[in-house]
């Protein structure tokens, strides 16, 4: 029986249940493919983390072994906070910068276009390629940044890369490059669907440009900046690419974020397990920080 | 052995088409070297076709763990014997045992009691080693040197720590890069390690330390003991005297090479496979070498090898006898000599090639062989050890202590710990 001749002969619940099975039906597809190819790697990272496992062999279950070992250890909480200040600072900036580019762009301004195709180029060049270039770059005496620096007098022999205290520095500044485009377009797009007699009353009750960006934009854009930011919070967070090529993890453990203790732990240590246990410690505490997010972020349209 | 090899290749010329997978690293050498290899095994065996893998530094230590242990793993792999990637595949039994590779090819004998026990695990070989190489070489600018006012290193010895330092700082006050090392690498820092400890150790802990990492041999020497201790100490002060250049710890060796190379630096850290690219680089000056300075004084330094970029036969290879005839092809004295030292330049794994042979390498190989003869060698700590308790290890601790983020007594204790850790879990 069809939902349509379910309701047509007057029977309500046979119509639900038959919407309930279409649906059902429909999302069937989706939902074998998510459980292969999310849902079993995590139930097999999980397992493997309560296991003991050297790349090659058997497994041996060892319970919350790995768990207390990773726990404990002084370099877990450590890169856990580089991990933490470097997804923050990445997000934070790439926010804010395609914000507020977004909004340039969105009222029109001088060159608009231009922003919007040029700020993009960055996050559709090769991360490993963009990364070495960088780290080029960041070199004391020889890299492009010190020669601008010497030329304007600044010195040329800074050595960001060298320094445990600096070296996040050029990592954040690397991976804001890559990704505020991305972020700028998806904001850009959401700004645009704003509702442009909103601006016009807020126009006519005296609101400046500031104002209007204040009190219209952000606040209705503010679901998409959310979700945006949540997503750049996930993916620097988990990112391993530009760290790895610019620095390694080092000087020491300077750069050394979760990600990269990860790599380390399964295949220079052969640990595979205590790196499952790492992912997992890390999934978890994503997983509470983007729920608390979604739960703080929201529509001001009402 | 060679020629009775020949003389079959008829035979299996009749042979069906077979495509043997064989690793090797990236690399201006190492390409070269197995391309020469690929081309004269072809050509002995038209019905073979060989397929070189290339893969990285990275990968060699850690992620091709998974493609050697692997239901499609290549033929003949690059295994670092230094690397948890061998100690993995060993204990795990995915490696083919090379017993009668060894023996077909009188292995032991010709490579020598220190390179053949280095490599051979409870009496079973499960790699063969092409190639020997030198390193911890500090090449140094003669005519840089002179025009800092710096004499040339007497029989290529640096005498002392304050001599290495006042040689770095007339270099630098004469606007010269001092002793360029990649210490972002993820192994040159550590490198001075394989110089300066058996400066530091006994005969007989020095022996202990490239063994402990096996549960079954007692511990002598102690990582926290003043031998290995005192060779920390001596780098941090040759850190904190500015030795190195600036932004070391940020650069990856070719970046910090790439200013010897250019003529601007004074020394570099390096070894015998960069004579490579010297008569590559066009250089506008002629290189010479000298070595680091011991820790005691009445030590010598003496040359550091590196015998441990081995091939091995993955468990799981589709074509396990024709990797095997490979093997025994590249070891060969034939081979050995018309791709090591004719083809390439670098020196020979095994110890049974005739003089005349040798004669042909660069004038500089030459002159390290003969320092060789005269005062001997020493194969290097973390070119021996398994990574997770050497290398891998190590090195990010060092570059910790160079940043002032450790003392070299919080690294021998946390060195000494993870031994502990290593003997406990094999891993």
């Amino acid at each position: 029986m069809t939902t349509t001749s379910a309701a047509r002969s007057g029977n309500p619940g046979r119509a639900s249940q038959a919407n309930a099975a279409t649906i059902a039906l429909g999302t069937m597809p989706a939902l074998i493919l998510l459980l292969a190819l999310v849902g079993w790697p995590i139930v097999q990272a999980v397992w493997l983390s309560l296991s003991d496992w050297g790349g090659v062999g058997d497994l041996k279950w060892v319970g919350l072994e790995n768990y207390t070992t990773v726990l404990s250890d002084p370099r877990t909480l450590r890169s856990l906070g580089t991990t933490l200040t470097y997804a923050t600072a990445s997000t934070c900036l790439i926010i804010v910068i395609a914000t507020l580019l977004a909004a340039y762009a969105s009222a029109g301004g001088k060159g608009s276009n231009f922003h919007r195709i040029v700020w993009f180029l960055p996050g559709i060049a090769p991360a490993a390629a963009a990364s070495i270039f960088w780290a080029n770059a960041f070199q004391p005496s020889t890299g492009a940044l010190n020669l601008i620096l010497g030329a304007l007098g600044m010195g040329s022999r800074h050595a960001w890369l060298a320094e445990g205290s600096m070296a996040l520095i050029p990592v954040i500044v690397v991976t804001v490059w890559t990704s505020v485009g991305f972020a700028f377009l998806i904001i850009l797009g959401a700004m645009e669907q704003i509702d442009s007699s909103l601006y016009e009353a807020a126009r006519i009750d005296g609101a400046n440009a500031v104002s209007r960006f204040w009190s219209v934009t952000l606040p209705l854009a503010r679901p998409t900046i959310v979700i945006v930011a949540i997503l750049e919070f996930i993916w620097t967070f988990n990112g391993f690419t530009v760290i790895w090529a610019m620095t390694q993890g080092g000087p020491g453990s300077a750069t050394s974020t979760l990600p990269v203790l990860v790599y380390k732990q399964a295949f220079q240590f052969t640990q595979f397990g205590r790196a499952a246990a790492l992912s997992v410690v890390g999934g978890a505490l994503l997983l509470a920080i983007g729920t608390v997010g979604l739960m703080l972020g929201g529509s001001r349209q009402r | 052995m060679f020629s009775a090899v020949l003389l079959t290749s008829a035979a299996w010329a009749q042979e069906a088409p077979v495509t043997l997978t064989v690793q090797t690293q990236t690399g201006e050498s190492n390409i070269k070297l197995f391309s020469i290899l690929t081309e004269e095994f072809e050509k002995l065996y038209p019905n073979v076709t060989v397929r070189l893998q290339t893969i990285s530094q990275d990968q060699k230590v850690g992620a091709n763990l998974a493609v050697l242990a692997s239901n499609n793993p290549p033929d003949v792999g690059m295994i670092p014997i230094n690397s948890q990637v061998y100690t993995q595949l060993v204990n795990n039994n995915a490696l083919l045992p090379l017993s009668d590779v060894w023996e077909a090819s009188d292995l032991k004998r010709r490579y020598g009691e220190t390179v053949a026990n280095s490599l051979i695990v409870k009496d079973v070989p499960y790699t063969v080693v092409t190639s020997q190489a030198i390193y911890d070489i500090v090449w140094y600018n003669p005519a840089l040197f002179e025009k800092a006012g710096i004499p040339a290193p007497e029989n290529h010895r640096i005498k002392s720590m304050d001599d290495l330092v006042d040689i770095a700082s007339k270099l630098k006050a004469a606007g010269f890069g001092p002793l360029q090392i990649g210490g972002g690498s993820g192994y040159q820092a550590s490198w001075f390690v394989d110089a300066l400890l058996p400066t530091s150790a006994t005969a007989v802990q020095m022996q202990n330390y490239l063994q402990t990492q096996d549960p079954e041999v007692q511990v002598v020497a102690r990582y926290d003991d003043a031998a290995f201790l005192d060779v920390l100490m001596a780098l941090n002060k040759l850190n904190g005297a500015g030795v190195f250049q600036a932004g070391f710890l940020g650069q990856k060796a070719p970046d910090a090479f790439a200013p010897f190379l250019a003529g601007t630096a004074g020394m570099a850290i390096g070894g015998d496979w960069d004579l490579v690219q010297f008569g590559q680089s066009n250089l506008n000056f002629e290189p010479d070498w000298a070595l680091l300075p011991p820790i005691s004084a009445d030590r010598k330094v003496v040359q550091t090898l590196y015998f441990g970029d081995a091939l091995g036969i993955p468990a799981a290879a589709k074509n396990p006898d024709w990797a095997k005839k490979f093997l025994q092809f590249v070891v060969s004295d034939e081979i050995q000599e018309l791709a090591n030292v004719r083809g390439v330049g670098i020196l020979p794994s095994v110890n049974s090639l005739p003089a005349e042979a040798i004669a042909s390498l660069n004038p500089i190989t030459q002159e390290l062989l003969a320092d060789i003869t005269a005062n001997g060698s020493a194969p290097g700590w973390t070119g021996t050890i398994p990574g997770g308790v050497g290398q891998q290890f190590l090195d990010p601790l060092i570059q910790e202590m160079y940043s002032g983020g450790l003392t070299p007594a919080d690294i021998a204790a946390q060195q000494q710990q993870r031994l502990e850790e290593f003997r406990a879990t094999g891993k």
